[in-house]
């Protein structure tokens, strides 16, 4: 009878509204979820850190956060990061970067901040919000948090008064205003006595001589000419000493920094003629090979330098 | 015969298809006389590859596969009573073979890891009163799951430092998996054999000692070793040990060895330094905590000193 009675009250017009108006509610609530994981950045996040460029920040004195977040993805925007609140902080600047990179992009946002109180100051994680590539699933990324003691020195207050305010900045001023009369005073007395050397010195007639021209500064090496030096070098000096000499000039002059190894010089794109390879790897057997080796060795490198040169 | 390393690799890579840092890395440590740790996710032919060079070199190839209740005595051997017999005799352990593969070697419980490493440094093992030498080549290639963490015992620094080089295994790409299909989908494995000798192989190494090292170069390897000590980064926890430096010459000079030169270059010291430090170098807990790659900090590391 009971049971009669409950299924009746269900199937009443009243009963039904009342379930139709609850779904709706819970479409409504769920809806913008939907939208957001549909709006989400698919990215596979390798580093995401936030830090200070130094470890002891002081009282009014600029400092920078960083927060770095490291992808696998070429991506031209991050959306959905959302940093934290610096409360404690005055927010100077702020400079965000994308840097593309082989291995994926590497996105670097610097804010600048000043702190005008002692103490520490912490500051929560940033969030990232993303599609994780790793396992489908929306979610949020986040960083380390940051605690940092703001030092100030033991004269400094921590809030300076209206008073103490107005003292300061006039001590400024006259320290200001004592520089800057010291610095005139000198130029002043530095003029005079140019004048009067240079009076002594018409009375004396003598002439000066006329500055030494400057030397106009090489022009940078194209690389047949850095050939044609290498192989003078190791003409004149046909051993180690020389051969490590003539691979440094044309190392330098296919623009490879000098603590390179030959792969990296190779992969440079100036080094695509076959000969002047085989001469790099001739220099580079001369170099480092044993003693026993190393006539022939430079003697190769000659010969491969002159069919380079050629 | 006088076969030639690169005729050994050219028969292992007959049956692997890519996975070249593996096929190049055993080689270097066969040619180096050195054991070779690797760290990848299983399927990834490792076994294959360990009994291809077998193989190829007509060496015997062991397998063990390390759990929690192995022994020490199921990896050395151990004596047992021969009822016939009526007296003990030995039975050697699969650690008597020229080519030994210790699967998951972080499975086992530190006395059987003890037993093996100590096995691979001293190239012998004493049952009882006797001592037995292991077969000369003797290779170990040893490998570590990253996946399955759970109940694991990791190697202790001083034993991961026995191993002459670590080599980090990934996953094929789209185009060697495709290979794969094609080669092992329809026919059975097909080992190439006697491509060289075991007797090659000791001529290798010592022609490999006979490699010349310039003293410019020794000097880098040292500076790139003190590098890893002297690196004020906050990620490091500590550097590699003395025995890094001899890993790495001993790399650099096979590898030469392996192109065909008597003398080393710059460029092998540096193509050989991260297999030799990966596992000698301690990363802080931040690395892991915050999510950063321990390859380029090494690697920033070996970049920040200058080759001759």
């Amino acid at each position: 009878m009971h049971d009669v009675s409950l299924r009746s009250g269900l199937q009443t017009p009243a009963w039904r509204n009342a379930v139709a108006a609850a779904c709706l509610a819970v479409a409504v609530l769920l809806a913008p979820a939907c939208v957001w994981a549909g709006q989400l950045q698919p990215l596979h996040v390798l580093q995401f850190t936030l830090s200070s460029d130094t470890a002891t920040p002081t009282l009014e004195r600029r400092f920078h956060l960083i927060v770095m977040v490291r992808v696998t993805q070429h991506i031209t925007s991050l959306r959905n990061l959302i940093l934290p609140n610096f409360s404690g902080l005055e927010i100077l600047g702020d400079e965000q970067r994308l840097i593309a990179r082989p291995d994926g992009t590497l996105y670097r946002e610097v804010i600048t901040v000043v702190s005008h109180q002692t103490g520490s100051i912490h500051i929560d994680p940033a969030y990232l919000d993303a599609f994780d590539t790793q396992n489908g699933k929306p979610m949020r990324f986040l960083s380390n948090a940051l605690t940092l003691q703001i030092g100030g020195g033991a004269l400094m207050p921590v809030r300076l008064g209206g008073m103490a305010r107005t003292l300061r900045r006039a001590a400024l001023l006259l320290l200001t205003l004592t520089f800057w009369g010291v610095v005139a005073l000198v130029c002043i007395v530095v003029a005079l006595r140019l004048a009067v050397e240079r009076s002594r010195s018409r009375g004396n007639q003598v002439v000066a001589a006329a500055p030494a021209p400057v030397a106009p500064s090489p022009a940078p090496l194209t690389p047949a000419q850095s050939v044609g030096q290498a192989l003078s070098i190791l003409r004149a000096q046909p051993d180690r000493l020389g051969a490590l000499r003539a691979r440094a000039l044309l190392w330098e002059a296919l623009g490879v920094d000098a603590g390179a190894t030959l792969s990296d010089v190779l992969r440079s794109s100036r080094v695509v003629d076959s000969r002047l390879r085989r001469a790099l790897f001739s220099l580079e057997r001369a170099s480092f090979t044993h003693d026993g080796d190393l006539t022939v060795a430079v003697s190769a490198a000659l010969a491969d330098l002159e069919c380079a040169y050629v | 015969m006088n076969a030639s390393p690169n005729d050994v690799k050219r028969a292992v890579e007959n049956t692997i298809v890519g996975q070249q840092a593996v096929v190049e890395a055993l080689l270097l440590a066969l040619i180096a006389d050195g054991h070779l740790l690797l760290e990848g996710p299983p399927g990834l032919a490792k076994t294959l590859a360990c009994r291809a060079l077998a193989a190829a070199l007509d060496g015997e190839f062991k397998r063990v596969q390390f759990t929690p209740d192995l022994l020490p005595s199921d990896v050395v051997g151990t004596r047992i009573y021969d009822q016939h017999e009526a007296r003990f005799i030995t039975v050697l352990g699969p650690v008597f073979a020229n080519v030994v593969l210790a699967d998951e070697i972080n499975r086992a419980p530190a006395k059987v890891q003890s037993a093996l490493l100590e096995a691979m440094g001293e190239r012998q093992v004493t049952i009882g009163l006797q001592t037995h030498v292991l077969p000369d080549p003797f290779l170990v290639m040893a490998t570590m799951n990253p996946l399955d963490a759970d109940g694991t015992y990791a190697l202790p620094v001083a034993q991961m430092d026995r191993f002459l080089l670590k080599v980090n295994v990934g996953y094929p790409s789209r185009e060697e998996e495709l290979a794969i299909l094609e080669r092992f989908a329809i026919a059975q494995t097909q080992l190439t054999t006697h491509a060289a000798t075991l007797d090659d192989v000791r001529a290798w190494r010592v022609a490999a000692r006979g490699v010349h090292v310039d003293a410019q170069l020794k000097r880098y390897v040292v500076e790139l070793v003190a590098g890893t000590r002297e690196a004020e980064s906050p990620y490091i926890a500590y550097g590699a040990s003395p025995r890094a430096t001899l890993a790495i010459v001993n790399l650099a000079r096979a590898k030469a060895l392996l192109a065909g030169r008597d003398f080393v270059l710059p460029d092998d010291i540096r193509s050989v330094a991260s297999g030799a430090l990966r596992h000698r170098v301690g990363f802080s807990y931040r690395v892991s905590s915050e999510g950063i790659d321990s390859e380029r900090l090494l690697s920033d590391v070996i970049d920040g000193v200058r080759a001759p």
